[in-house]
């Protein structure tokens, strides 16, 4: 009995914390709530712009907030300071949209920043604001839990607004327009996929990229990008501020394989999977090289300099120091990368060069329709390489001539017109301007989505843009 | 007892969580043979639903990229096809690029590979986020 007492008082006196810990928890919900807001938003409190991300966070803090009390009063001096906040940013961002308009931009992250100054001076009373839930206030409650609570009355904008989208309006999918020639298709493997685009770099040899990348898919093995490199000297072409003399799809795979009857992968010759001692571009390591050969400075740099061996250990890690040391006394700077990646590519992956033989077409004999239409033939069997003039594809660029792979056709679900999936050699960012006719292609997941370094362009930009095809023959 | 640390764990757990970062593996390649070391990778997320890997320095606010008052910039060539624009971008705003392999749980072994701009020795941006932010006020006359 006496036990059975003993437990019954040690289980009340628990319970009896627990409420009493409840109950203050409950009572500081508001002011940690408030304290964490404050905490989340001071940063862009104290920036002196505020951009359309800072918008986004501000946002989601208010929401974070919200989740936080619960839908519970706070009191009047909480409210009243979120309220303050709510002001100041929405200034702030006015001011920044202000500035941004005087500069000549007219977005931001894709949003057009006048409609959005409209709806935050409350002149367009008709606008629905992607983060006005942000606005919202919340209702300011007295210490009177039998009353009900008034309704605080920060009003930004009047209360009936006509719903109309500040982001650019959704396209209703149009029906489903049968088009023959626009099978869609997509080609990847395990080599070449929408996961890794591959990156030049510094360099321009996106012609190289995309040979590389068509070899790499037909044999499903990396071969080597700079190893398909064809221009008549490197150290010219990589000259700071030269003009690169550019290259052939098909003319430099097919002489790299007529010369040497394999291939040179890409863990035998790096194109990027390296890491520089001291981090910087690939184009500014090289000249650096070129440029201790080239002045007689090579043997004098490998004792002061500690990167210098580690960083060719990591990019030629199949030649050694005596063979580099030979060359610069007997050539200096001349043909030494060329020798450097031979050198690195003395081991080769056989293959039979007939079944990488390439057909080439192009505009200087070619219509660019009759172009388009090998494209189309072609990329229902496999990948295709093209050359275009890439500032018509992304309009506003300033340079031309490109070289990517197609990977992939389909029928815009959108706007129904044929569009091709284009692989770049850029890395994953999307570098295009988008516009109706050209989108970025992102690889999504439960996370999120993410750029893939591929893009999309529809039919007829493409067809002003292509310049020349390149496929299998078999 | 029992009871009271049940209870004590149920009040911890209604704690936030922290932004979302994690440990990755990250691979270079030296001497044709793999390296892999570990960094600290954390997901920014947009209202578009993008994400985009950022240090953790970054991730607290600490970065001053991230904070930086946009300006129009006049990038030399930027439109070229001579080298990634991402590249030139970076370059620009005072850091260094760097393509690198990584892999996270969710990859389950998988390596992906990105390009970061690195700024100083702890602070980084992958060069995607970058060209988001600054795609706009880039001159391209």
């Amino acid at each position: 009995m006496s036990l059975l007492r003993e437990t019954t008082k040690v289980f009340m006196y628990i319970l009896a914390a627990t409420i009493l810990t409840l109950s203050q928890v409950y009572a500081d919900a508001c002011s940690d709530a408030f304290l964490n807001l404050e905490s989340d938003i001071k940063p862009l409190m104290n920036k002196r712009m505020t951009s359309y991300d800072d918008m986004y966070f501000f946002s989601i803090s208010i929401d974070h907030y919200r989740e936080r009390v619960k839908n519970k009063p706070c009191p009047p001096v909480v409210l009243s300071k979120i309220a303050t906040y709510r002001n100041e940013i929405k200034e702030k961002r006015l001011a920044t949209i202000t500035k941004f308009i005087k500069l000549g931009i007219k977005e931001e992250a894709g949003r057009d920043l006048n409609l959005e100054a409209d709806y935050l001076t409350g002149k367009n009373p008709r606008a629905q604001y992607e983060f006005a839930g942000a606005f919202r206030p919340e209702p300011i409650v007295e210490n009177r839990p039998d009353t009900k609570p008034p309704v605080e009355t920060i009003v930004i904008n009047p209360p009936r607004v006509e719903p109309v989208i500040v982001t650019p309006p959704r396209v209703e999918p149009p029906a489903q327009v049968s088009d023959p020639t626009c099978g869609e298709v997509l080609h990847q493997n395990e080599t070449v996929n929408l996961q890794n685009a591959r990156n030049q770099d510094s360099v321009g040899w996106c012609y190289a990229y995309t040979a590389a990348d068509m070899l790499s898919f037909k044999l499903n093995r990396k071969v080597s990008a700079i190893s398909l490199i064809d221009p008549p000297d490197i150290e010219a072409d990589v000259a700071i501020g030269a003009k690169p003399i550019g290259g052939i799809i098909e003319g430099s795979a097919r002489k790299y394989l007529t010369k040497n009857r394999g291939v040179c992968l890409e863990e035998n010759l790096p194109s990027s999977d390296f890491k520089f001692c001291i981090d910087q571009r690939y184009q500014d390591y090289i000249n650096y090289l070129l440029d201790l050969a080239r002045t007689n400075r090579f043997d004098q740099a490998l004792s002061t300099n500690s990167c210098l061996e580690r960083d060719l250990r990591s990019l030629f890690p199949n030649v050694s120091i005596p063979q580099i040391q030979s060359h610069i006394r007997q050539k200096g700077s001349k043909k030494l990368i060329e020798m450097l990646n031979e050198l690195q590519c003395s081991r080769l992956t056989s293959v039979n060069p007939q079944t990488l033989e390439m057909e080439t077409h192009n505009s200087f004999v070619l219509s660019k329709t009759d172009l388009m239409k090998h494209l189309d033939r072609e990329i229902s069997r496999g990948v295709v390489g093209i050359g275009y003039d890439y500032k018509t594809v992304s309009v506003g660029s300033t340079e031309g001539g490109h070289a990517s792979l197609v990977v992939g056709r389909r029928v815009n679900p959108a706007n129904g017109s044929c569009e091709y999936l284009v692989r770049n050699s850029w890395g994953k960012a999307c570098e295009q301007k988008e516009d109706s006719e050209v989108t970025c292609h992102k690889n999504c997941d439960s996370t999120g989505c993410r750029y893939s370094g591929h893009f999309w362009v529809s039919r007829s930009r493409l067809t002003s843009a292509i310049a020349d095809v390149n496929y299998f023959k078999r | 007892m029992k009871i009271f640390f049940l209870l004590a764990t149920i009040y911890s757990s209604t704690l936030f969580a922290k932004p979302t970062c994690e440990e990755a593996k990250i691979k270079i390649i030296f001497d044709k043979k793999p390296i892999i070391t570990s960094e600290i990778l954390c997901l920014r997320k947009t209202a578009e639903n993008m994400v985009f890997y950022i240090s953790e320095t970054c991730a607290q606010g600490e970065c001053e990229v991230l904070n930086r008052e946009k300006k129009i910039l006049e990038i030399k060539d930027y439109t070229s096809t001579v080298g990634s624009p991402g590249f030139k971008l970076c370059t620009e705003l005072g850091g260094v690029p760097q393509i690198f392999e990584y892999s996270t749980k969710k990859d389950k072994g998988k390596w992906q590979s990105t390009e970061r701009c690195l700024f100083g020795a702890k602070d980084f941006v992958e060069i995607s986020l970058l060209v988001r932010e600054w795609k706009s006020f880039i001159n391209l006359k």
